[in-house]
């Protein structure tokens, strides 16, 4: 599935807006769980590139159940979207040339292992307590949307 | 029980949250609500739209467990992740919180906040943020 062009645009590491992605997983008894990324990037139009920062629950919602949601939070509010598909995690230590959704693991480490100010800058917030003390990363989530629902408040 | 503080009271109601629904094997579903009231320290209300309400009625039906992050610039400023159960009371969703979490980025992401004493909970609140609740 092809993401809306402003949605792309705004998910984008280019892109030089403000924008959290909420990221959904549950376990398979039906337990959610709900986690801010603040970095975001797309690959082909197609795919939602999140830094893993040591997501212990979502890992562990993810090796037992891919199915996930995406919703959206800027300083202006909410974007409308949310998008359901799957998602897992290229890890460090996975071989190069292990493929998650058509990418492989050389590719995505190598573009996306090191999220810092070299793809996008961290974040801008008056609040420094909102930044990570240390940014290490764990890996790459990527997410396949599947499907876009516009809910309106 | 779990006991919200003010500020994290505040900020629910102040920007709203993302709500995270599942079905009873685990497909997710997320609706995005401007405010809510808090009816209680561990009560949380949010009106919902008709169409909001038909995406999550389902859900709710087989399975009340719900996960909350805070909306808008709270979803980076206030760094928790609440969970309990939901139930649709009219056209509002009512969820009694039993779980809260931090989720702020490092070594106290995860961090269970409600098995604490509720002083240390405030005490961790005053030492990392600055804020009671968004700007006015």
């Amino acid at each position: 599935m092809r993401l809306p062009a402003e949605l792309a645009r705004r998910l984008s590491a280019e892109s030089d807006e403000t924008l959290v992605a909420l990221l959904a997983t549950s376990l398979s008894d039906g337990r959610s769980n709900i986690l801010p990324v603040p970095f975001t990037d797309i690959v082909h139009d197609e795919l939602v590139l999140l830094p893993d920062l040591f997501a212990q629950k979502t890992k562990v919602n993810l090796n037992e159940n891919r199915a996930a949601a995406l919703s959206f939070a800027t300083p202006e509010g909410t974007l409308p979207w949310v998008l359901e598909g799957v998602a897992d995690i290229v890890q460090w230590g996975h071989p190069r040339r292990f493929t998650l959704f058509g990418l492989s693991a050389g590719q995505v480490l190598e573009r996306w292992g090191d999220w810092d100010e070299s793809i996008e800058p961290v974040l801008e917030t008056s609040e420094p307590a909102a930044r990570p003390t240390v940014f290490a990363q764990r890996g790459v989530i990527v997410f396949k949307p599947e499907r876009i629902v516009e809910v309106q408040a | 029980m779990a006991r919200l503080t003010p500020r994290m009271k505040n900020w629910l109601t102040g920007l709203g949250a993302h709500i995270a629904t599942a079905t009873s094997s685990g497909v997710p579903a997320v609706v995005v609500v401007e405010s809510a009231t808090a009816d209680s320290d561990d009560t949380l209300r949010f009106t919902l739209s008709a169409q909001q309400l038909s995406y999550v009625r389902a859900n709710l039906a087989e399975n009340p467990r719900v996960a909350i992050g805070p909306g808008g610039i709270g979803s980076v400023r206030a760094a928790y992740q609440f969970k309990g159960n939901g139930l649709i009371e009219g056209s509002d969703l009512v969820v009694t919180v039993d779980e809260i979490y931090s989720t702020k980025p490092g070594p106290e992401a995860g961090l269970r906040l409600d098995v604490l004493p509720f002083d240390d909970v405030l005490t961790f609140e005053s030492s990392r943020w600055r804020d009671d609740g968004p700007p006015r």
